[in-house]
C-alpha cells in the first residue's frame, strides 16, 4: 500500500499550500473590501460635511435676518448683543466655507466661491449699520435686508445642488471607478495566488516524480551490482578450474609422465600451451582482481609482514626472469626496519608486479634496487631500474590498465598491462600511495607507501605469528 | 499614656479627614460678573447658577492659563493659543463622567471623551497670538487640540472635536 500512502502524502502537501494560500488571498480580499468601505464612508463623511458647511452660510443668514426682524418689530425679544452675535456667527461661517478643509467640494461648485465672497463684501458694507441699529429702526432693517437679501437664493442654490443630483452624482462615480479597480486588483490577486498554487501542485508532482526515478534506478543499481557479485563469485571459478586443467595436463605431457612421446616437437608444443594456459591464468586473475576492487569486494586478509621475507620470495620468482635478461637484483633494506600489518598476499602482488615491470622494462644487463626505508613514519617501498625511463607525457597514461609500454625485444607482448594499476590499487587498499618518477633516459623509480597506523613496532611483531 | 496616644490618633485622623476633604471638595464658584461665555452643566459638583456653573471671560481667565502653540487646518502658520486647560476647568467644577458634549453658537455639538483632557492636553483656548478670539475669529472659546502631524496633507484626527464658537459643555 505505498503507492497510496505516496498519493496521501502528495496530497497532504498539496492542501497545506491550498490552505495557506487561499488564507492569503482571503486576508488580502478582506483588507481591500475593507479599504473600499473606509473610502466610502469618508466619502459619506466628506459629502456630510460640505453639506454642513454651506448649508451653514445660509442657515445663520436667514437666523440673522430672523433676529433683526425681531430686533426691529419686537424688541424685548431681542437685545442688540444678540444681534450682534447672529451677525458675527454669519461672518465667521464665510472663512470656513472659503478656506476651511471640509468645505473643498462646496467650493468646487460653480459660482459658488463668488457667492459666498460677495456676501462677506456685503457684510462689511452693512456692519456699521448693524452696530449703531436702533430697535424699531424699520427703515435701517430694510437698507440692511436690501444688501443681503439678494443672497438668500444663491446660498440656497450652494445648498441644494449639495444635497442632490450632479455633485452626488460625480462623486457616485468616482467612487464606482474606484471600487472597479479594486475588483480588478482583487480578481488578479486570486488569479496569481491560483496560478501559483497550480505551480506549486506540479512542482511537488514532478519532485516526486523525480524521487520515484531516483528510486528506480536506485534499485536497478543495486540488482546490478549483485548480478555482478554473482558473476564474480561464479566466473572467478568457472574460469579458472578448466585452466588450471589445462595448465596441468601440459605440465604432465611436457614433462611425459607416462612415457616419452616421441616427437621433441610435441614436447615444445606444449610447452608452449603451458605457458599460454599460465599467461591467461596470470592475465584472468589481474582482470577479476580489478574487478573485484572496482566493485569494493577485495577484502583483506590482514597479519603482521616483514617487508625483507616479501622481497625474498618475490625475488626467487622473478629470478629466471631477470637471469634471462641478464638483469641484476639488488636488496637494501636495513635491519631495523619495522614490520608491516598488510595482506601479505597483496603485498606480494605489489612487488611482483613492480619487479617483473622493471626487469621487463630496464636496461637488459642492467640493475634493479629493491629498497624499503622509513620516511616520516611510513614505511616506503622502492624499486628502481636504471632502463630507458618514461617520457613525462606517458606518465599518467601509464598508469591507466590495459595500458603496455613498448616492449623491448619481443614479438609477444607479456603481462595483461594491468600490473601497474593493481598495483596502485592494492597499495590504495592499504590507505597507502603509489608514485611513479622518471626521466628519459635515467631510468624510473616506483614508490610504493604505506601510513604510519600500519607500521608495527618492533615489540608489536616480536608478539606476532 | 493611652489616653495621649488616643488623642493623637484622633488629631491624626481629623487632620487628614479634612485634607481629604478640602483635595476632593472643590471651592465654591463665584456669581459671574461679566457675560457668561461658557455654561458647564451635568455631572458636576460645583454651580452658581442653578444646576449649572457659568463662567464669565474673568473667571476663566482666573485660572492658571496654558500656552499652546501648535498648527491647526483652519489657521496659517503657528499659532499660539493662550486659555485655561479643559483639565483645569474641569477640576474646577467637579467634573465626573466619561463624555463631554460640546454645544457651540452656530448649534455645532461634538461629543469629547473626558480622557482627551489629560491624553491631549486640549486648551480652551481665548486668545490667539495674544489676541482676544471675537465670535468671527472663532471666539469667544475655541477647543484647541494640539496638531499630530502638521506637515501631512491629512486633517488632524481631532479636527471634529475642535469646537470653536464654545457655548456650553454638558458633562455625561
Amino acid at each position: 500500500m505505498r503507492w497510496l500512502r505516496r498519493l496521501v502524502f502528495s496530497w497532504t502537501g498539496a492542501a497545506v499550500a491550498i490552505v495557506v494560500f487561499s488564507g492569503a488571498l482571503i486576508t488580502l480580499v478582506l483588507l481591500e473590501h475593507q479599504r473600499m468601505a473606509q473610502e466610502r464612508e469618508t466619502t459619506s463623511y466628506l459629502t456630510g460635511t460640505n453639506q454642513w458647511v454651506a448649508s451653514q452660510v445660509e442657515f445663520e443668514l436667514l437666523r440673522f435676518q430672523r433676529a433683526l426682524d425681531r430686533y426691529t418689530f419686537e424688541a424685548e425679544a431681542v437685545d442688540h448683543d444678540t444681534l450682534m452675535l447672529r451677525f458675527d456667527i454669519l461672518w465667521s461661517r464665510i472663512p470656513t466655507f472659503l478656506t476651511g478643509p471640509e468645505a473643498e467640494q462646496a467650493r468646487s461648485l460653480e459660482g459658488a466661491v463668488e457667492t459666498v465672497e460677495g456676501l462677506r463684501a456685503a457684510l462689511a458694507r452693512v456692519e456699521a449699520d448693524v452696530q449703531s441699529l436702533d430697535p424699531g429702526d424699520r427703515a435701517g432693517r430694510r437698507a440692511i435686508l436690501a444688501e443681503l437679501a439678494p443672497f438668500e437664493e444663491p446660498l440656497h442654490d450652494i445648498t441644494r445642488r449639495l444635497g442632490s443630483g450632479q455633485w452626488r452624482s460625480e462623486l457616485e462615480q468616482r467612487q464606482r471607478a474606484l471600487v472597479e479597480r479594486r475588483r480588478l486588483l482583487s480578481v488578479g490577486i486570486l488569479t496569481v495566488s491560483v496560478l501559483l498554487v497550480l505551480v506549486s501542485l506540479l512542482v511537488i508532482q514532478r519532485s516526486y516524480r523525480l524521487a520515484k526515478q531516483e528510486r528506480d534506478a536506485r534499485m536497478a543499481a543495486v540488482s546490478a551490482d549483485q548480478a555482478k557479485t554473482r558473476f564474480l563469485a561464479n566466473m572467478s571459478h568457472e574460469l579458472r578450474t578448466p585452466l588450471n586443467a589445462v595448465i596441468g595436463f601440459a605440465q604432465i605431457i611436457r614433462d611425459e609422465k607416462f612415457g616419452p612421446l616421441g616427437q621433441a616437437a610435441y614436447r615444445d608444443r606444449a610447452q608452449d600451451i603451458l605457458t599460454s594456459a599460465q599467461h591467461l591464468l596470470s592475465v584472468l586473475n589481474d582482470v577479476l582482481n580489478l574487478a573485484r576492487i572496482e566493485s569494493d569486494r577485495m577484502p583483506l586478509n590482514e597479519t603482521v609482514c616483514q617487508p625483507s621475507d616479501i622481497v625474498a620470495r618475490c625475488q626467487g620468482m622473478v629470478e629466471p626472469d631477470a637471469e634471462r635478461r641478464q638483469v641484476r637484483l639488488k636488496t637494501a633494506i636495513p635491519d631495523d626496519l619495522p614490520a608491516l600489518r598488510a595482506d601479505p598476499r597483496l603485498l606480494r602482488q605489489i612487488c611482483l608486479n613492480l619487479l617483473s615491470n622493471a626487469i621487463k622494462y630496464g636496461r637488459a644487463g642492467g640493475e634493479v634496487v629493491v629498497a624499503w626505508r622509513a620516511e616520516r613514519g611510513w614505511l616506503v617501498m622502492s624499486v628502481t631500474d636504471d632502463g630507458p625511463g618514461i617520457p613525462r607525457e606517458r606518465l599518467e597514461s601509464i598508469m591507466l590498465p590495459f595500458y603496455q609500454g613498448p616492449s623491448s625485444g619481443h614479438d609477444r607482448p607479456e603481462g595483461s598491462g594491468l600490473g601497474l594499476s593493481l598495483a596502485k590499487r592494492f597499495a590504495e587498499l592499504h590507505q597507502g600511495y603509489l608514485a611513479i618518477s622518471s626521466e628519459e633516459g635515467q631510468g624510473t623509480t616506483v614508490t610504493v607507501g604505506f601510513p604510519p597506523e600500519r607500521v608495527v613496532s618492533g615489540a608489536q611483531a616480536a608478539e606476532a605469528p | 499614656m493611652r489616653a495621649e496616644l488616643c488623642r493623637l490618633c484622633a488629631g491624626a485622623l481629623a487632620a487628614l479627614a479634612l485634607v481629604g476633604a478640602a483635595a476632593h471638595a472643590a471651592e465654591p464658584l463665584p456669581e459671574p460678573q461679566g457675560r457668561v461665555i461658557l455654561e458647564i452643566t451635568g455631572e458636576i459638583d460645583v454651580t452658581n447658577q442653578g444646576e449649572a456653573a457659568a463662567f464669565d471671560r474673568a473667571m476663566l481667565t482666573a485660572l492658571p492659563q496654558a500656552e499652546l502653540t501648535t498648527y491647526t487646518d483652519w489657521t496659517e502658520g503657528e499659532q499660539v493659543f493662550t486659555g485655561p486647560r479643559l483639565a483645569d476647568v474641569l477640576e474646577r467644577v467637579g467634573a465626573g463622567g466619561d463624555t463631554l458634549h460640546a454645544r457651540a453658537l452656530n448649534d455645532y455639538e461634538a461629543d469629547i471623551p473626558r480622557s482627551d483632557a489629560q491624553q491631549y492636553k486640549v486648551v480652551l483656548a481665548l486668545r490667539r497670538n495674544g489676541e482676544q478670539l471675537s465670535v468671527r475669529d472663532k471666539g469667544p472659546i475655541w477647543i484647541v487640540y494640539p496638531h499630530p502631524n502638521p506637515e501631512s496633507e491629512e486633517p488632524s484626527p481631532h479636527n471634529y472635536k475642535s469646537v470653536w464658537q464654545l457655548e456650553a459643555i454638558d458633562v455625561r
